[in-house]
Formats: structure tokens, sequence, C-alpha cells
């Protein structure tokens, strides 16, 4: 199996030294994927909404330096100052795509209504053709209402919006001349050229574990990109996303199931979520890796032996 | 005087590869910026729309090959075939400025009404973090209804919009914690970082002639991107642009006046426009360019002796 890391993009670790740094040590140690959050703007407080993430990803919490700007124990959104730099996910991936040759970069997760589906197909698709078929887009639908508030974007609406967009990028990246016709969307031969490098398009994987999110994968996503899943309750929620697949009339086995792991991750855990039917990981960290060089490096080594090579060979 | 180059983001030209290698050397041949044009979408005919660039530049249009695919002497859009790509030209920006350290990178014209301004704001203020301060935005209003059509946005108040947007983001750009309360975009207290590396945010340039673009120039710009400008007609007009900057309270002698010109300019012309009040140039080139490594790198070294060695005497 694979596994990709999720290390770039919010304070010290947003700059653009950084990210081409460490995305070329992943690349060089075996990294499958480069992931990258999404945060359009911040708010010191979040008094109408619910942080989803509460729970963690359902495995013990790593130690975490106490300056990492992101607390994976923490129960409300606990970026530790709202002034750090959190970079734009899809310049960000640009950034990466273009320091690298053959690690798939991807967004974990990009909050998809607060977009435009036509700029963000075009912006995805150019992306992809620039780097010849590396982009995966990890979708999410969003919890914080006051970053929808923000951007203008309906809140209640999220999910709806969220739908029409996967079918309208789809149509934007596969046809000649696209067409859609939906409730806050409509286009008529439109056409959107360069093409993804990948047939089919960028994949489009969803975030999330709620019922919405889990029929939207079997609906319409390419892959799932599950955070809060212990490992016991794998197997049971694994096979009713695959049901709900086959009931929407898709092949189940075409999706890539990427879930999120921390360091600490014992071969045995990724055995059982393999078994469940887990496709591939990405390992989450946040405070771990050293700024200079020798360090990074030095850091990226320890994972390929604790992680990358073990998990190859399962 | 200094002078950058729009030669890649279209057809042949739209590739990574061509972004990379052209980017690259134009930086050592001594161009100062590298820009990207922009449609989101296009469409097969434009019966609702008036094409404004039918005029060209002012200047005696270059010799072209006929498969170019902009052609700078038609009346019409001219896109020779709307399923050649067409960039989106933050990720073409993005692409060039990972491949280069120097060169400024920017949009001429990005249309700025079809997108939303804190994404954007966000967008650009990632990038210009990554390459050090190196983008240039440059906006226009644009002219395509269909565009429009396709995208959502309402054709009838890009002009309101564009002011509105450009406002916007500097408060995001240039506010510790930003607000902003417009018709169409509205926010309370959000935080946006990472800050461009620049304090005053990155510089806004305004593409168009007409006098609505040249207000908006007076009264919001960093700068103005002519390209159907007459040499006989550049003083006159540039010293109306003047006045009314000093009328709306600000000081025109901190405008960047950036003048499209193609291959073919004489150097005798080009210090007419710097008497005029002209502070650099842009070489607008379509069909002019291989596509193969070396014969970019010859045909820069070229330019670097026939156009920027002489430009950077004036």
């Amino acid at each position: 199996m694979r596994i990709g890391i999720t290390c770039g993009g919010i304070g010290p670790y947003a700059s653009g030294d950084f990210m081409r740094r460490s995305v070329q040590a992943a690349e060089r140690a075996g990294f499958a994927h480069y992931w990258i959050p999404d945060h359009v703007v911040l708010f010191a407080s979040y008094p109408e909404s619910k942080y989803p993430y509460a729970g963690g990803s359902g495995q013990k919490t790593p130690d975490q330096n106490p300056d990492a700007p992101l607390q994976f124990g923490d129960d409300t959104f606990a970026l530790v100052d709202t002034t750090v730099a959190f970079a734009d996910p899809v310049v960000a991936m640009t950034w990466l795509a273009a320091a690298t040759t053959t690690i798939e970069i991807g967004s974990n997760v990009l909050i998809l209504p607060q977009r435009h589906p036509i700029i963000l197909a075009k912006e995805l698709a150019t992306l992809d053709a620039c780097c010849y078929g590396r982009i995966i887009l990890g979708a999410g639908a969003g919890w914080a209402k006051e970053d929808f508030d923000a951007l203008g974007v309906d809140f209640t609406k999220r999910g709806k919006i969220m739908n029409e967009m996967i079918s309208a990028m789809k149509t934007l990246w596969r046809d000649r001349a696209s067409s859609f016709e939906g409730e806050y969307f409509r286009f008529k031969d439109a056409f959107c050229y360069p093409k993804p490098a990948r047939p089919g398009g960028v994949p489009i994987f969803v975030g999330g574990e709620s019922k919405p999110a889990m029929r939207r994968v079997a609906q319409l996503a390419d892959g799932w990109l599950p955070y809060n899943l212990p490992v016991e309750n794998a197997p049971a929620v694994i096979a009713e996303l695959k049901a709900m697949t086959r009931d929407a009339g898709r092949d189940p086995k075409s999706l890539r199931l990427c879930k999120i792991v921390y360091e600490t991750a014992t071969l045995d855990d990724l055995k059982r979520y393999r078994d469940a039917g887990i496709t591939e990981f990405n390992l989450a960290t946040n405070g771990d890796i050293p700024i200079d060089d020798a360090g990074m490096e030095m850091k990226f080594r320890t994972w390929k032996e604790i992680l990358v090579d073990p998990i190859a060979k399962l | 005087m200094k002078i950058g180059i729009t030669c890649g983001g279209i057809g042949p030209y739209a590739s990574g590869a061509f972004i990379r290698a052209s980017a690259k050397a134009a930086e050592l041949a001594g161009f100062a910026h590298y820009w990207m044009p922009d449609h989101v979408v296009q469409l097969a005919a434009y019966p609702a729309s008036t094409y404004p660039y039918a005029q060209g530049s002012g200047q005696a249009l270059p010799e072209q090959s006929n498969d170019a695919p902009l052609q700078f002497g038609d009346d019409t859009y001219a896109n020779v075939d709307p399923r050649n790509p067409l960039i989106d030209p933050v990720i073409g920006m993005a692409w060039a400025a990972a491949a280069t350290s120097t060169l400024e990178v920017g949009t001429n014209i990005l249309v700025l009404p079809q997108r939303n301004p804190v994404v954007l704001a966000k967008e650009l203020a990632s990038l210009d973090t990554f390459s050090s301060g190196r983008v240039l935005l440059g906006v226009g209003v644009g002219w395509a209804k269909e565009e429009f059509d396709a995208t959502g946005a309402d054709f009838s108040l890009r002009g309101k919009r564009t002011d509105e947007a450009i406002i916007a983001m500097r408060a995001l750009w240039t506010q510790a914690v930003s607000s902003f309360a417009g018709t169409f975009d509205r926010f309370t207290d959000v935080y946006s970082y990472p800050k461009p590396c620049r304090r005053e945010g990155i510089p806004v340039l305004i593409g168009g002639e007409s006098k609505a673009a040249m207000r908006r120039v007076a009264q919001l710009g960093d700068g103005w991107l002519p390209y159907n400008l007459p040499i006989d007609q550049a003083g006159r007009v540039i010293a109306e642009l003047k006045a009314m900057t000093r009328d709306a309270g600000r000081n025109p002698e901190m405008l960047r006046i950036v003048k499209i010109i193609y291959s073919n300019a004489c150097p005798d012309d080009l210090r007419r426009y710097r008497d005029a009040g002209v502070t650099e140039f842009n070489m607008a080139s379509s069909g002019e360019l291989p596509t193969d490594e070396a014969g970019i790198q010859a045909k820069f070294a070229e330019w670097r002796d026939s156009i920027v060695g002489p430009v950077e005497k004036i």
C-alpha cells in the first residue's frame, strides 16, 4: 500500500520554501501524495459553528509540539493564532507540483461550495495538464458558517451547491462543449480547455464521515477521505459505503479510500484498515518537521523507515 | 526602461513545459515581467458582445504565422479555435513564478468581476509570498457577455463589481483584521493570511482605454495597461490620465504605465512613448516562438539583442 503526507500550508509550514523542500523530501522518501488544507479566511471565534473534527482521527492522538499551529486533540477549531499564514490550496498545489515529478498533489480538503465551479475547474485542469495528471481534488462541504458568510455563500445550501459543482466540473473536464443546467449554476456550450491530463478529469475525493458525505462519495465521487473512522468501525462503515455505491449503479472497487492516520499508527492497525477496504493512507502531521534542511531530511528518512517502506509491503 | 513579455497561455503556448521554458528564457534574456491572459471559458461565437481590441495596439502589426492562436489584426475575437487551451492565469503565473527567481509575473488581463475577490486575494497573497513579492494583478472588466452568462456574473454590473473587488482585496491584503461593506461583497473582522510581501498589497494595474477604465486607474489603480494607444495620441491621453489622478487626490507619478507593443516596435517609437509618460513595456507575441526548448532559447537570445538591450538603453 501507499501513504501520503499532510504537512504544509499552515503557519511556519506555509512558506513557499518549506513547501518546496518538504514536497521534494516527501517524493524522495516515497510518499505517494502531499495534501494541503483550506480556510480561505479565518475568524477569531466560531460561535455559530460546530467543529466536526473534535474526535480526532479515531486513533490515539500523537504527541505534538505545543506550538504546532494545529492541535489534533482540541475540541474546538484550534489554530493557535488566527494571524498565522494559511496558504491557498490551489496555488500551493501548483507550487508543489512545479517542484516535483511523480508525487500526487491534493487538497484535504478544499471547501468546495466556497469556490466557483468554472473557475476551479479551469484552475485544476490547467494545473493537471501542467504536471501531467498528478492532481487530486479532496473536497468537503465545510463546517464554518462564518467563513461562508464572509464569502457570500449560503451555508444552508452548501450540500446542494457541492453536488452541482461536482457534476458541473466533470462536464467541463470531459465534454468538448460543456453544458450544465442546475439550480445554482448553468451554462451552455462553453469550451473549457485545457482538459485535465487524466482521462475522466481530476479525481474528486470527498471528505467527511456524515451520511450526506458518504452518499456524495457513492453517487458522485472518485474516492473518500475519512478522518474520524476508528479502526473497529471501519469494516462496517466501508461495507455500507460500498453498498451505497453499488445502489447508485457504480462500481465500489473503483473508489480510492484514503484514511488519515497519525505517525503513531501501528502496522497492525493499518492492516486492519486495509482489510476493511482502505486503499491508501495520508499521514497527518503538524509541528513535527524541523524547518532546516538536515532536520527535515532526517525526519523524512525516519518516516521512510517506520512508515513508507513497511506500508509498501502491506 | 524595462520590457516584459506576453507569450504563454494559449494554444501550443499553454503547456506547462512551454510556460516553464519560456519564463526561464525570458528571465535570462532580461525581460522584466511575464504576463498571462484570461478567458475562463470560451464560446464558439460572441453575438451579444463587441470585441474591443479590433484596432490592435495602434502600431503596425507584426508578421504572424497563420496558425498563431491569437491574430492581432482580426476584428473579432480571434482565438482560431475555441478548443485551443487557454490557461487559468493564476495557475499560469504560479507555474511561471515557480520556475524563476526575479521575473515579475502578472495577468494581462484577468477579468476581475468573474472571480470572488476574497478567494482571489488569498490566492494571490499566497503566490506573492511564495515568489518573494513578484506578483502583478492586471485586471479588466471584461467584454464578452457570453462568458459572464456562463459564470453567472452580471455583465451589466461588471464595472461596479470591479471597483468593489479592488477595494475588498486591498482590505484583505493590508488590514490586520479585515472588514469591507459593499453592495456585492461584505465581510467583518476576517483574518486573511499570509499577507502579500509588499506592505501596500499586490499592485493592481488596470487594462482598457475607455473613460471608465481611466477613471478606475486614477481612483484605484497602481498602474495602467494600455493596449490600443497610438503613439501620436499617447502624450495627450496620458496627460489626461495624470490630471484625473491628481483630481482624485493621488500622485500620478507613482503609476506604472505599461504599454503593450509588438516585436516590430522601433526604439524611436518607444522613446516617444517614454516621453509621453509610459514607464515600461510589454511585448505581445503570438505565433513567433517555437515550442521546443532549444528554439525557445534561441528566439529569446535574439530578442535580448534586438529588443531588451535597446529598450534598456532608452
